[in-house]
């Protein structure tokens, strides 16, 4: 559970650190790729390792250093010329923006990366943590196809637009119900008025909606009123979310190494625009399927549904 | 139960319900309280379940099986229960903690498991908390939906602490039981002590009064009624205590008052006596004199004419003399000195011998007097029957006028009565009561002295008493009288025949005669008689005097003694006159004396004795058988 909260939290705290970074691009094609681990922690270690696994074809034109922020080299590897800086997570993305090198982010949420780099160049480019919200309503279109409406509660920071949901939600044949929060008090006087005229409550990435705290009486009413909850990670699904569409750090990293490798390949050098994760994943909780009897296609049947590329 | 004291009674009064409350109550509380613990356990395994379910609720659905086994951790750690674990709809474990007996992991698959002998098992259903819908167009019920448990929370109680806890309830309740009753015991001792010690020192001060002493009192130092109680009795005792001592004093005055009244009568009484025996000691003497001068001077008379008058005078001297022996056997009657001689005595001579004497009384006054002896033996003291048999026959001669007197005996039922009637005046019936009275004399209001003194019946009642023999009389007036009196008859054995003493007038040869009195008259008449008897008298007025006249003499054939002489007493002299002459000289006493003191000496020294005046005959009959 504490990893869990721990990694919900993280894009939030990489953000605040990279306000200062400012990104750059070269027009030569790199020559090394320096990935920055935010830290060594697994998820990072995992895609830094799809990385250089997706890369090692491409090992005679191409470099491939790992560093960690703070840790040996990590200055100076990213200082050398003709590099590429692929830093993961928002810590590194902050650290990275500091320098005039190419970007391409990865492990970072849509919204932190903006935040890093409000005024968007060639040299700089990114894919992002979260799924796109489309892919959110579709998969409560596959999972739930009797679901008539699908409930969002938004937090002020409003990682989502609503008019980006509304859009989404009707093209998805979905009526959107979204409350606001104001303040921190009325998650669950919002949730009471919210969940008797839903079929599904989709969540998204907020400190006010979903946290330590909040986490478990907000499953829990749910149950309640029996309606399942959509969510955006594994962890999610774990807490006891229905079902979750996201992508692992193997599968980000497998979109980084085969962006990298068609840029190597392309005659002319240019990082690709920032891009939703084309990679994912589906999960789902049985038990909580089996608690609140309600019948969900299996994990597999969901994605090819989706269309999800298989990944790894 | 009936003997019970008061402080068993009120032990058993205080005991017996306190014991049946203290059991039921001690049986009553313990048993709740087990009860009370034993619910407490279920509620709290219920509760601790019901606990479990909720909390387990996020898990199970969530499938997130380390918070349930965090749950369940802390389930089994706050609680008593034993092991507590959760189980899905399907019976699979989704997390367990204690020591989860085998049998029932493996019931569990099959059904929800039931207690078993160890433990309380409980088992809530972990559901989805139902929410009202607030939609009132749903038309589904999807409350149908929630009933259905997701999975099942198992809390299992230890029997072990309830256990535990039923021996301490039970050994408080019994310990509390135990403790009321010796409290109860003791109060109960304490009050009935209280009670019973009071009461009991009450009875005892009882018991006390009842003896006696009734200076005895309780000391007042209970309290409330008991306190009532001991001072009402002191005042009781009080009361009683002073009615006690002047009923003491009274008696005691009328005691004093008695005394002194018995005191005056005793002394007027010997007053009486004593006045009789100067009276009669005083007159004696003369009367002695005369008696015998008159004896002696019948023998000497030549002419009738003389003869006449010596006659006359005899027979006032007789009658004087008389007199003086009633008066004197009365005297002797009272003073308590004679004793009866008990034997067997020939009825028939008695009688006869009355009849002989009085025959020449009767034949003066023309009556008949018969006497119809039987021979009978009787127990009786010959000389005493035969005054009052004479008594009697002198009185009914003297009351009869014509007619006659008979003098009888009759058997009657072991007894011999002896009667004697006469045809005489009667007595009327309001003098019956008084006719034994001293100088009674019905109709004889002018004392005439020829009908007696009226002392022959209260002799003979006198005599009747002292012997313990019934006297009766009956009496018709002017039809006659009978007085009757009952002897016992005698034994034969008893019996010994004896010659009635018939004293003949003996022939004296000058036998020699000692007479001593200090009265000169009355020696003079003495030694006069004797001399004119053919004795050969020899006068002394005192011992003295005897012994001079006796020496160089031949010693006195008898000793002719007056008792009371100047300066020794008549035994006395004769006691020294036969020391002195070494032999034992017949003698006899004369005395005019009839004090009690007096009497019973002479009783006491053996001899035999003679009062003044003294009958010539009977002085002549005396010497005749001394001298024999």
């Amino acid at each position: 559970m504490n990893e869990l909260l721990k990694n919900l939290r993280l894009p939030w705290l990489l953000l605040l650190l990279v306000l200062q970074a400012w990104p750059s691009l070269g027009a030569a094609a790199p020559r090394q790729v320096v990935v920055v681990l935010s830290d060594a922690s697994a998820p990072y270690q995992e895609a830094a390792r799809t990385i250089r696994e997706g890369l090692e074809g491409e090992s005679a034109k191409l470099a491939i250093r790992v560093v960690v922020v703070g840790g040996a080299g990590a200055d100076e590897a990213m200082a050398q010329p003709d590099s590429l800086l692929v830093p993961l997570g928002a810590k590194a993305a902050q650290l990275a923006a500091k320098s005039n090198q190419p970007i391409f982010a990865a492990l970072v949420a849509r919204q932190s990366f903006e935040k890093l780099f409000p005024s968007t160049r060639h040299s700089i480019s990114a894919i992002y943590l979260d799924q796109p919200i489309s892919r959110h309503l579709q998969l409560v279109r596959v999972a739930q196809p009797r679901a008539r409406s699908v409930g969002v509660v938004l937090g002020p920071t409003q990682s989502v637009s609503q008019a980006e949901l509304a859009n989404a939600a009707s093209s998805a044949g979905l009526r959107l119900s979204a409350v606001a929060l104001s303040g921190d008090g009325d998650l669950f006087s919002s949730l009471q008025t919210l969940l008797p005229n839903v079929d599904a409550l989709l969540l998204f990435p907020d400190p006010l909606v979903v946290n330590r705290s909040s986490l478990q009486n907000l499953m829990l009413t749910t149950y309640r009123q029996r309606v399942p909850v959509v969510g955006y990670s594994q962890n999610l699904v774990d807490a006891g979310a229905l079902v979750a569409v996201y992508s692992t750090p193997q599968q980000i990293g497998q979109q980084v190494a085969e962006s990298i490798q068609r840029m190597l390949s392309a005659r002319h050098w240019e990082l690709p625009p920032p891009a939703y994760p084309k990679y994912f994943t589906i999960k789902t909780n049985s038990s909580v399927a089996r608690s609140l009897d309600i019948e969900v296609p299996s994990e597999a049947v969901l994605a090819q549904r989706m269309g999800a590329g298989a990944g790894l | 139960m009936k003997n019970w004291g008061i402080q068993a009674r009120m032990t058993l009064l205080a005991l017996g319900p306190a014991t049946l409350i203290a059991c039921l109550l001690a049986i009553y509380f313990t048993f709740s309280r087990i009860g009370d613990a034993e619910q407490a356990l279920r509620d709290l395994g219920m509760a601790t379940a019901q606990h479990l379910a909720t909390s387990a609720e996020y898990g199970v659905v969530s499938g997130n099986k380390v918070i349930l086994q965090n749950i369940v951790n802390g389930t089994l750690k706050k609680g008593q229960a034993r092991f507590a674990l959760v189980v899905d709809a399907q019976g699979n474990q989704l997390a367990q903690s204690g020591s989860t007996p085998q049998e029932l992991e493996a019931g569990l698959r099959i059904q929800p498991p039931r207690a078993n002998e160890r433990d309380y098992v409980f088992v809530v259903p972990v559901q989805l908390g139902k929410v009202e819908l607030q939609d009132p167009f749903a038309l589904e019920d999807t409350n149908a939906q929630a009933d259905r448990p997701l999975g099942w929370a198992v809390v299992a109680m230890s029997h072990a602490s309830l256990v535990e806890n039923k021996k301490r309830m039970l050994l408080a309740g019994l310990g509390i039981a135990l403790g009321g009753l010796v409290i109860t015991i003791l109060i109960a001792f304490s009050l009935g002590r209280g009670f019973s010690r009071p009461v009991r020192k009450l009875s005892q001060v009882v018991e006390e009064l009842g003896r006696g002493n009734l200076s005895a009192r309780v000391a007042p130092n209970s309290g409330g009624e008991l306190l009532l109680l001991q001072k009402g009795f002191n005042r009781m005792a009080e009361t009683l205590q002073a009615n006690q001592t002047d009923l003491q004093r009274r008696i005691q005055e009328a005691t004093v008052d008695l005394e002194a009244k018995k005191d005056e009568a005793e002394q007027a009484n010997r007053d009486k006596s004593n006045f009789l025996a100067a009276v009669s000691h005083d007159l004696r003497q003369p009367m002695h004199a005369i008696g015998l001068f008159s004896a002696t001077l019948k023998q000497r008379v030549s002419t009738n004419e003389q003869a006449e008058l010596v006659q006359r005078i005899e027979d006032s001297v007789n009658a004087l003399q008389i007199m003086f022996d009633e008066l004197l056997n009365i005297s002797r009657l009272d003073s308590g000195t004679l004793e009866p001689r008990l034997e067997a005595c020939d009825l028939a001579a008695i009688l006869k011998q009355a009849g002989q004497t009085f025959q020449p009384l009767a034949e003066q006054k023309n009556l008949r007097l018969r006497v119809r002896a039987c021979p009978a033996r009787v127990t009786c003291d010959a000389m005493l029957l035969s005054r009052i048999i004479n008594n009697l026959t002198a009185n009914a001669i003297r009351y009869t006028g014509h007619g006659g007197v008979l003098i009888g005996c009759r058997r009657r039922q072991g007894c011999w009565v002896i009667q004697v009637w006469d045809t005489g005046i009667g007595i009327a019936e309001e003098h019956l009561p008084h006719i034994f009275e001293e100088y009674y004399q019905i109709g004889n209001a002018a004392r005439n002295r020829a009908q007696g003194i009226g002392l022959g019946l209260a002799i003979v009642q006198r005599i009747a008493r002292l012997l313990g023999y019934p006297l009766e009389v009956r009496s018709r007036p002017g039809r006659g009288t009978v007085f009757s009196i009952t002897l016992p008859a005698a034994s034969d054995a008893s019996f010994e025949r004896r010659t009635s003493v018939e004293r003949v007038p003996g022939q004296f040869n000058g036998e020699r005669v000692l007479v001593i009195d200090d009265d000169f008259a009355a020696l003079e008449s003495t030694v006069a008689l004797l001399a004119s008897w053919g004795l050969t008298p020899i006068s002394a007025e005192s011992g003295e005097q005897a012994l001079d006249c006796l020496q160089n003499e031949t010693a006195p054939s008898l000793i002719v003694c007056d008792y009371r002489l100047p300066h020794s007493s008549g035994i006395d002299v004769v006691r020294m006159l036969r020391e002195h002459l070494e032999m034992q000289i017949p003698a006899m006493l004369i005395s005019g004396d009839t004090g009690a003191e007096a009497v019973a000496a002479m009783q006491a020294s053996g001899l035999p004795v003679l009062y003044k005046p003294v009958r010539p005959a009977k002085l002549r009959a005396l010497i005749t058988s001394l001298l024999r």
